[in-house]
């Protein structure tokens, strides 16, 4: 089975603050402006040429710790579905 | 604040027949605002209606002199004819200035289309020290309150617009002295477009550029004004919906926090009366003498 694949948006504009960030997406009267935190932003980094979720996983892991509830799987799950519901990323379904 | 009273001309109906026709060309409108000329096309109006156009549209017919950009940018041309031409000398004022009032809205998409890429354009009103330039730019969602402030502070600073500020990289706003939309004095929903000279409001004597910029909010709660410093995410997230064709600039969320940065950050402000907001802006431009 292959794993799926998390292609960020490409963004218009990004904005590193100290918690994250402000991105900018979409374009003409269908841009928006975003704040992510800090993970999703490297989400979104990690992602930039597409990235497989387990993999994105791992940098997390080693960057941020595990997560303060649940697996890091889990975790890594429910933020690539907001990040999706926030049109920021693409999941390409493991076959 | 009275409310302004109708020039006798804005009497659509009402005007007599011994109006001086305007010349052929005067049809065809020139008009110099938001760093760009557009051409409106009144072919076929009713000369009064012609020269209304003119009359609430002056401050435009000419390059401002405040305008960093006099030659402009071609916008384009507006066909108004065939709106204009069905709308007979008899017809009620409201006709009129309904027509008044949707040329007004083609001629700012058509300026707003023109800079589109050029220009940091925020749904927002100006106003500037008439002899410095130093500008404030009062950020709010349409119908909120820009139009009000403009006019009840534009006798004291010089207004610049009250729809859209436009800011060029070096902090310069091209100004777009556009006709302020008012509700009749008597009520209702009919609107009519007034000449800034009409409601005494000032013109630049010098260049304006952006002093500071405050997002307004009209709270009839707030006892005075509240100023309140936005982080610069929060600015941008606030700022953002009201700008125009923000993703077609370079750089866009950059280039509106260097303008944050460069004008002491951005601010929330509420207030509950336009003319509590004199004090802010007096600060922020400085006293007029």
């Amino acid at each position: 089975m292959k794993a799926a694949v998390v292609r960020a948006t490409p963004l218009v504009d990004q904005l590193e603050l100290e918690d994250g960030a402000v991105v900018l997406v979409g374009s003409g009267d269908h841009a928006r402006v975003l704040k992510v935190s800090a993970i999703a932003l490297m989400v979104l980094t990690l992602a930039r040429d597409g990235a497989a979720m387990r993999s994105i996983g791992r940098d997390l892991l080693a960057r941020f710790g595990p997560p303060s509830d649940g697996s890091i799987d889990d975790a890594v799950s429910a933020l690539v579905d907001e990040l999706a519901r926030q049109g920021l990323v693409e999941v390409c379904p493991g076959g | 604040m009275s409310e302004p009273t109708m020039s006798p001309t804005a009497g659509y109906a009402a005007a007599t027949m011994s109006h001086t026709f305007p010349a052929a060309a005067d049809q065809i409108v020139e008009l110099h605002a938001l760093g760009a000329r557009v051409r409106v096309d009144l072919h076929g109006a009713a000369p009064v209606l012609v020269e209304e156009f003119h009359r609430v549209w002056r401050r435009c017919l000419t390059p401002l002199p405040g305008s960093a950009e006099p030659t402009g940018l071609d916008a384009g041309r507006i066909d108004m004819a065939a709106e204009v031409a069905r709308i007979s000398p008899e017809a009620s004022r409201d006709v009129a200035a309904r027509a008044l009032t949707r040329s007004t809205q083609r001629i700012t998409a058509a300026l707003i289309a023109a800079q589109a890429g050029r220009l940091l354009m925020l749904h927002a009103g100006a106003l500037c020290h008439p002899d410095t330039g130093a500008s404030v730019v009062y950020v709010a969602p349409g119908g909120t309150g820009k139009t009000t402030l403009s006019r009840a502070l534009g006798r004291e600073f010089a207004y610049l617009t009250d729809e859209t500020v436009g800011i060029t990289e070096d902090r310069r706003i091209l100004p777009y002295p556009k006709p302020l939309t008012l509700r009749r004095p008597s009520g209702g929903r009919a609107k009519i477009e007034h000449a800034p000279d009409d409601l005494g409001l000032l013109a630049p004597r010098a260049d304006p550029w952006v002093a500071g910029v405050v997002l307004i909010r009209r709270d009839p709660s707030v006892v005075g004004v509240s100023v309140e410093p936005l982080d610069p995410g929060e600015a941008l997230l606030l700022l953002a919906p009201e700008a125009s064709s923000l993703a077609r600039l370079e750089r866009p969320l950059h280039r509106l926090a260097e303008l944050g940065q460069a004008t002491g950050g951005f601010r929330l402000v509420r207030y509950a009366e336009a003319a509590d907001l004199a004090g802010l802006v007096g600060d922020t431009v400085g006293a007029p003498r």
